[in-house]
């Protein structure tokens, strides 16, 4: 077929066409001309032959120009179809040469494919994780729509609500279509096999349609239910339905045994089901009605429960804020139970269960695609050096007709089958890297436990295979393409240094890059690094080490009051110190680094001689936790001044309390806490207590955060003056064991002494100390451990970069090299000029790596401790090491150089 | 002029076309005359005859000159054609020895 020039836009579409009718019109007119002459000379006139010939076309004179308009059609459906046979046809003939070029270098696709399936597997199980983590949406209905209420005071930035706000929230029915308390506690499942220790959501009626979710049998609990002493009914959560009860589909309407009380299953709700505060780490496992009842004027104060809201339909979280802000802000002006420094805020669900990781994974996910791109520079840079040796293959390709478009085809069809291969091999990396970075961020990342390697993550790799391709096959057809492939065909194999002057710009340039790469992400790794180091060197305030903790909890049905709850602790404690391998042991009722203790207001006795009840010096409120004997002694709390708690702080003994050490410098900034007194508010603990000992302070939130006002109350003591009946959580405690080795071997002993007091109590969350404080940094160490991986990847990919590039350079040279010596240079000095044009791009590369590190520190903020995210000394760290990688990697095909022998060089070719 | 039968102006045109590369007309002359004029086939059906086997791959076109010297289409066969015309032909023989076969019997057959 002729080649027509090519034309542009519509004109040219126009034109084609045109063509086409005017072949074909001239094809027909030949032919009737023809016909004409054929039936002339068997002695027809011309007119009646003309007449002849066109019935004879179109089987009638008129039916000659319909006949030509069908002609115009099948020629161009002809057209068509030869058009996409042959593009078809080049792209299968592109598919065989690639893969055929593929198998004839196995040296280099190996290589090529590897680097690749590395960087493309990495990126794979880290999309992964962050896709179930960020991408997928939350497992409610318009998630968009459901948000967290949250108190805040100045000291306390983001707190509970009370009942009384929840019902006021409830009743903003333009701004909510529904307001759900719910708090979170523990319980006991006894029956049907062992006694297990559960989480628990205590629920609102209503919650299920606040977040919009229904249970997958039964219902949700009934306006009627959640009354104050409604019917004890219960729903299950999924997996317990599945571990517990096999999956039974006719619990509901059934009893199981709850805390030692029987309660009627009412519904099993979705897999996917959690609290929004529940997507990482455990979550609960039954749910119960929460039966606040009407709020009384008590209930204002009480800051004990979360509330989850839906915000009605077309307003968004931010408006809906501004409303609601302004509503609170009515609130505090009417109503005097409110504090002048008290807020409320609506966080969005989505921010609420991402807020904390989506920074960490956005950096990951940067991170590691450093990596990938690192990757791509060595990928591109091998195919270049392979381009020049082909160069010969693809000028004689070029001089038999193949043009530009179809060269610069079949190059792209040989890189894309490379990232496609890579792909392949990526995904079984991906299958395995997943469940690790899964498993090591369980604790702490957000629906860790959804993810899983699914179709998305297939469609990611796939994409991300292409987007490769064509990111390092663009370098070599650029190249290609620029090179004169006339001049080629001439020049011999092996000569000139100028045949690739330009293949060598790109190749530093790609090495300048990919050292800058690798300069922030070995920055970004050094900076988390010490980060985390400067995290562990927190001093957590206790001694964590040969300490074994469970959590107990007494179920209040068999355990009825106070008195009988104290009684069982101090023998248990008793038994277990008589424990050959325990040295000392104590509870507390809540553990540090496990949660966030709950504030107490209290007064502070103006004069510790007098006190009387109106002395107030300062409204103040401290975190509360009970303690027994022993607590103290046992985690390794140091008491600076003063005593810990002895088994003479009974309740009949003097009132005693145990503050912490920034409390007293706080809160008696110009005299002794010690000896001075204080006052819990409200009615359940009216008495005048005595500070009898100043411990250190305890990191109780989380090592990164600040130290609170803290106070330690005597479990046998504490509440002073409420009913024995009332339970301010005194049954469920931490119990805190030192032994003298290995604490975990305590733990069947331990089981021992518990069944020989109460064979029906569960122990839960047997852990040491230790394991405790590293859950505690879970993700900082995820994070860290992830990018030390990238980093040392990044740093390992571009040394293979600037060695491979170095050596290439070098090999290419070795008859200007020879030359040189041969004019009288000495070894030394070849090696030096080849270290120093060898080090150009590295140079360039880590400069621009600084600047680029140092614009990209604010990714950072947020995830640091103690250490500034543009912190000089990760800085010099980074440039010196990828200095000192990417001399190394010069210097030893440098001083090949040495060895060459002039002669034989020359002689080379 | 005998109608053509179904699907053979196909076949008819691959055998023309294998004696050598020719235009539409001539295509139309030499069945005209190995025919002896029995074989009617309307012009502007073998064009859409020869659109079809070129969309097929069973011929292709290029242009030539005339010995009149006029621009003119001429269409050879490919080796794809040159297979499907073997395989028609078989096909056609088989049919129409049987076709021929039953329309001569010239007795009821027996059962042996």
């Amino acid at each position: 077929m002729t080649r027509r020039p090519p034309r542009r836009g519509l004109r040219r579409l126009f034109r084609v066409s045109h063509d086409r009718h005017d072949a074909l019109d001239e094809e027909i007119k030949l032919h009737i001309d023809l016909r004409v002459d054929q039936l002339v000379a068997r002695g027809m006139s011309l007119e009646e032959a003309r007449i002849e010939a066109l019935t004879r076309f179109g089987g009638s004179v008129d039916g000659f120009s319909t006949a030509q308009r069908k002609l115009h059609i099948s020629a161009e459906r002809r057209e068509e179809h030869m058009r996409l046979n042959e593009q078809l046809d080049a792209f299968r003939k592109d598919v065989a040469y690639a893969s055929r070029a593929m198998r004839r270098s196995p040296g280099f696709s190996l290589t090529a494919i590897l680097t690749l399936a590395l960087g493309i597997g990495a990126n794979a199980a880290v999309f992964g994780v962050v896709n179930t983590a960020l991408l997928r949406p939350l497992p409610y209905d318009h998630p968009e729509r459901v948000a967290m209420i949250w108190s805040h005071w100045q000291n306390w930035p983001q707190t509970w609500v009370s009942p009384s706000e929840a019902a006021d929230y409830a009743r903003q029915t333009d701004l909510f279509d529904g307001v759900s308390p719910f708090y979170l506690g523990a319980a006991t499942l006894t029956g049907n096999g062992e006694p297990e220790r559960v989480r628990t959501g205590i629920i609102a009626a209503g919650l299920l349609a606040t977040v919009g979710v229904r249970p997958i049998m039964g219902r949700d609990f009934t306006r009627a239910e959640d009354q104050p002493n409604g019917p004890r009914v219960v729903m299950l959560d999924y997996s317990l339905w599945q571990r517990r009860f096999a999956g039974d589909r006719s619990i509901v309407g059934k009893q199981i045994d709850v805390s030692g009380v029987s309660r009627t299953v009412v519904a099993v709700l979705p897999k996917d089901f959690r609290l929004p505060l529940e997507f990482a780490g455990e979550w609960s496992q039954l749910y119960m009605p929460i039966q606040l009842g009407p709020p009384t004027k008590s209930d204002r104060w009480g800051h004990y429960l979360y509330a989850v809201a839906r915000l009605r339909s077309g307003t968004s979280v931010v408006a809906a804020n501004a409303r609601f802000t302004s509503f609170v802000e009515r609130m505090k002006k009417d109503n005097h139970y409110y504090d002048p420094d008290f807020g409320a805020t609506l966080v969005s669900a989505n921010d609420q269960v991402f807020g904390n990781s989506r920074r960490v994974l956005t950096l990951l996910l940067g991170a590691v695609a450093f990596v990938l791109l690192i990757g791509c520079a060595n990928v591109a840079n091998l195919l270049l050096s392979r381009g020049e040796a082909r160069q010969r293959e693809i000028a004689i390709r070029a001089a038999l007709g193949a043009g530009r478009r179809r060269l610069a085809r079949q190059l792209l069809t040989e890189s894309l089958l490379l990232g496609l291969v890579g792909g392949v091999v990526a995904i079984p990396l991906a299958v395995l890297a997943g469940p690790v970075v899964v498993r090591l961020g369980a604790a702490s990342l957000p629906r860790a436990d959804a993810a899983s390697f699914d179709v998305s993550v297939l469609l990611f790799t796939f994409v991300i295979s292409v987007a490769t391709s064509v990111v390092f096959g663009i370098a070599p057809v650029v190249h290609a393409l620029r090179g004169d492939v006339h001049r080629s065909l001439r020049v011999s194999r092996g000569t000139g240094g100028a045949r690739g002057r330009g293949g060598a710009t790109i190749r530093q340039i790609i090495v300048a890059a990919q050292v800058a790469l690798a300069v922030m992400s070995v920055a970004g790794a050094t900076v988390m690094i010490k980060s985390f180091n400067t995290l562990l060197s927190v001093a957590p305030g206790f001694r964590p080490d040969n300490v074994l903790t469970m959590r107990l909890s007494l179920p209040p049905a068999r355990y009825r009051g106070t008195t009988s709850i104290r009684a069982f602790y101090d023998d248990f404690l008793n038994r277990i110190r008589a424990i050959p391998s325990v040295r000392t042991a104590g509870a507390v009722s809540a553990l540090p680094l496990t949660g966030t203790l709950a504030d107490w207001g209290v007064s502070i006795a103006g004069d510790a001689e007098a006190p009387t009840p109106d002395a107030h010096q300062q409204r103040a409120a401290f975190d509360w936790q009970m303690a027994t004997p022993g607590y103290f002694e046992a985690l390794g709390i140091d008491i600076r001044r003063g005593r810990a708690f002895s088994a003479g702080d009974t309740k009949a003994a003097q009132p005693v309390v145990i503050i912490g050490e920034t409390t007293a410098r706080k809160f008696w900034p110009n005299r002794d806490a010690l000896g001075s007194r204080i006052r819990l508010g409200g009615t359940q603990d009216t008495v005048w207590r005595e500070v009898v000992g100043i411990a250190a302070d305890v990191h109780h939130q989380a090592l990164d955060k600040e130290i609170r006002p803290e106070m330690y109350l005597p479990h046998s003591q504490f509440p002073a003056t409420a009913a024995d009946s009332l339970l301010l959580g005194q049954n469920a405690m931490s119990l805190v064991v030192r032994s003298q080795g290995d604490p975990t071997v305590m733990t069947s002993d331990i089981r021992n002494v518990l069944r020989s007091l109460d064979p029906l109590l569960p122990i839960a969350q047997v852990r040491t100390m230790e394991t405790v404080l590293t859950q505690s940094v879970a993700t900082p160490r995820l994070a860290t451990f992830l990018l030390a991986i990238f980093g040392t990847l990044a740093l390992v990919l571009s040394a293979i970069g600037v060695y491979g590039v170095m050596s290439y350079s070098v090999a290419q040279r070795t008859n200007e090299i020879g030359i040189r010596m041969a004019l009288g240079a000495q070894a030394g000095d070849v090696s030096r000029l080849i270290v120093r044009q060898g080090m150009l791009p590295a140079v360039l590369g880590i400069a621009v790596g600084i600047a680029a590190a140092l614009a990209g520190s604010r990714l950072m903020q947020g995830l640091l401790f103690g250490v500034s995210p543009t912190d000089k000394a990760s800085l010099v760290i980074a440039v010196f090491v990828l200095g000192s990688v990417a001399f190394l990697a010069t210097m030893l095909p440098a001083r090949r150089v040495s060895r060459v022998d002039p002669v034989s060089s020359l002689r080379a070719d | 002029m005998a109608p053509l039968v179904k699907g053979t102006l196909d076949a008819l045109v691959l055998k023309t076309l294998s004696w050598g590369a020719m235009h539409g007309f001539e295509i139309t002359s030499w069945l005209e005359d190995r025919s002896n004029g029995r074989l009617g086939v309307e012009d502007s059906a073998l064009y859409q005859a020869l659109h079809r086997l070129e969309e097929r791959g069973l011929i292709s076109a290029e242009w030539g000159v005339t010995d009149k010297n006029r621009r003119a289409r001429y269409y050879v066969l490919t080796s794809a054609g040159r297979a499907h015309l073997r395989a028609e032909t078989d096909n056609w023989l088989t049919y129409a020895d049987a076709v021929t076969t039953v329309l001569t019997a010239t007795r009821r057959s027996e059962s042996p």
